[in-house]
């Protein structure tokens, strides 16, 4: 049924207009609200524009103060729950009021990567809509690590508007329970009113800043491949953390993606040049929209699955993250970066943006999470 | 005999000073007999092993109060250490306890392990603080060791420590030392390991020497006996 409308839809939009050169970039922000990327407030800063840009290895995830703007929250970190619950229970409450719980499902290894759209005007021709956006959502490959159990894709974009000609898939899960992506998610709407008549607000996104719909990641236990691996405690220079982490990466499916126009003033510009997340506090590299395939360019967004408290990055949370965390805390808020607040907020009460988002109050989570491994052996 | 323990001694001091260098904790053991028939040899301290003898005359097994010590200039966030030694040796633990009182110890709720015997002679004895971490030399946790053996047994046991569940924390990552986030340790006269708890294929770190070793011993009628029986071979040959 739904394939149907999708096909019934595009069928529309190829007849209904012409399709011509524009720009749009599509991107991953772990905040959930386009005003929370606009007004950005701790611990994103107000500077715009991606404060690292990726060149290879580790040093994204462990990001210093990053800016506020649009590629900022491409930092999705997760928990990998304990085996014996210890994350759920500790000092009275879950990790899941810590940072970043966005998703307020008061449990920290699920967390949510938001997509956003930010589509700007074309000239090549008047009233332009993007009217089909279909996209592939790729996942690094398992490591031995910590390990995403599932991902799965929900679009936010509604349909108030009428007619409704419009169709929408949430993809099929790449790889087992969609630890690998999704692909074939898509929607397509039309821009039409009444009888077959032209009408922007009909389309999916005019010439804005929107959000899209989000990538829902879930951390698997810690304990899922095994002591020799997933609970092993990896130091040195490629250390747990690193291996636990995973580039996210899209690129155009099948249903391609489309802008239509009611007149078209560049007629030999018919395709949408689309880019994929930020880099360095630019749009990454372009490409066709009007093309399926890999595209080019970095990652696009990163997870990572980590333990809280695990300042250094070897898998477990143990004595040897005791300076860190106390060099953390009390620390104002402005100069506690994204991974610092995420290792060491477990309280999830960070009260005046500028405050210490990591406090003495987090300190018994935090030795009730380093005791519970104690008493756990390799793998709680 | 003589120049061997003179060795023993040089290489001691020269161990000595490469802790001191690098700043490693050093784990030894100490103990007190419960019997007549338990002996300790005296001598153990940082780097060295913990020598003990067994009456085997005696009908009551052998006994100790063992003590779990340290030396942790520098500081240090937390510890975690075992004891194993081989299957059917006759050589227990029990009753583990917190040297809680024990003055400067910042682990006052620490796990003091719980004893076995064999490969679990000792297992689970950890703790951590994220109060001000200790310095100097602290009394961790203590348990009764036992060995049950036949009459004229004079066999070995040997035991030896490992990690065991948590990390031996670096309280300052400044502070010179082979690990950066932990301490290097050195179980008795083993050389030093890691502080994390596990190598990278999730097995704990294992110290490459006993830190303590029993030593089965004629009762000392019979030694009586024998120095007699020496000393009248001795006449008879003048």
């Amino acid at each position: 049924m739904r394939k149907t409308s999708i096909v019934l839809a595009a069928g529309i939009v190829a007849s209904l207009s012409t399709i011509a050169s524009a720009q749009s970039n599509y991107f991953f922000d772990i905040r959930n609200t386009v005003g929370a990327i606009n007004t950005p407030a701790l611990p994103f800063s107000s500077t715009p524009g991606q404060g690292l840009a990726w060149t290879g290895g580790p040093s994204w995830p462990n990001d210093g103060l990053a800016g506020g703007g649009k590629g900022n929250g491409q930092i999705l970190r997760i928990c990998p729950p304990l085996s014996n619950g210890a994350h759920n229970t500790v000092a009275g409450s879950s990790f899941g009021n810590s940072w970043p719980n966005i998703d307020a499902d008061n449990d920290c290894s699920t967390g949510d990567l938001f997509l956003y759209a930010d589509v700007g005007a074309d000239d090549a021709g008047t009233n332009g809509v993007i009217s089909s956006i279909g996209l592939d959502i790729a996942i690094g490959a398992p490591s031995t690590r910590y390990v995403i159990a599932s991902s799965a894709w929900t679009w936010t974009l509604t349909d108030a508007t009428t007619p409704v000609n419009f169709g929408f898939a949430a993809g099929t899960p790449q790889g087992p329970g969609g630890q690998l992506g999704v692909s074939g998610i898509k929607y397509v709407k039309v821009p039409v009113s009444g009888a077959s008549t032209y009408a922007t607000a009909g389309g999916l996104i005019q010439n804005t800043f929107t959000q899209l719909g989000r990538l829902r990641v879930t951390a698997a236990p810690r304990n899922a491949t095994g002591a020799a691996t997933g609970c092993a405690q990896v130091t040195g220079a490629n250390p747990h953390a690193n291996q636990s982490t995973y580039n996210v990466s899209m690129n155009v499916n099948n249903l391609l993606i489309t802008r239509t126009y009611s007149t078209v003033t560049t007629p030999a510009s018919v395709d949408e040049i689309v880019s994929f997340g930020y880099t360095g506090g630019a749009p990454d590299v372009t490409t066709n929209g009007s093309t399926s395939g890999p595209a080019p360019g970095v990652r696009d967004a990163v997870i990572q699955v980590r333990l809280k408290v695990d300042f250094n990055g070897d898998g477990r949370a143990t004595a040897a993250d005791v300076p860190a965390m106390s060099a953390a805390t009390g620390v104002a808020g402005a100069s506690t970066s994204q991974s610092t607040r995420y290792l060491g907020d477990l309280n999830g009460v960070v009260g005046a943006p500028a405050a210490a988002p990591i406090t003495a109050a987090d300190i018994p989570a935090a030795t009730a999470l380093v005791n519970a491994m104690l008493g756990g052996g390799l793998c709680p | 005999m003589k120049m061997a323990h003179s060795s023993m001694v040089v290489a001691l001091f020269v161990l000595a000073t490469t802790a001191s260098a690098f700043g490693d904790v050093a784990v030894w053991y100490s103990a007190v007999g419960n019997n007549p028939q338990s002996g300790v040899e005296a001598g153990a301290g940082p780097l060295q092993r913990l020598n003990l003898t067994c009456d085997t005359s005696a009908a009551a097994a052998c006994s100790w109060v063992v003590t779990m010590n340290t030396n942790i200039q520098g500081g240090l966030t937390g510890y975690g250490t075992n004891l194993f030694t081989s299957p059917g040796n006759g050589v227990a633990a029990a009753g583990a306890a917190n040297v809680a009182g024990a003055t400067g110890n910042p682990f006052p709720g620490a796990l003091p392990g719980v004893g076995g015997t064999g490969a679990s002679l000792l297992t689970g004895s950890a703790g951590f603080t994220f109060a001000a971490p200790g310095t100097g030399n602290l009394q961790l946790i203590t348990f009764t060791l036992t060995r049950n053996m036949n009459a004229g047994d004079l066999s070995v046991a040997s035991i030896s420590a490992s990690h065991g569940d948590g990390d031996w924390g670096n309280a300052d990552p400044a502070f010179s030392d082979a690990f950066g986030f932990d301490r290097a340790v050195r179980y008795g006269p083993s050389t030093a390991l890691n502080g994390s708890a596990f190598d990278d294929n999730g097995n704990l770190r294992v110290g490459d020497a006993a830190v303590i070793q029993i030593t089965g011993v004629p009762e000392p009628t019979s030694l009586t006996l024998l120095g007699l029986a020496a000393l009248v071979i001795g006449r008879r040959r003048r």
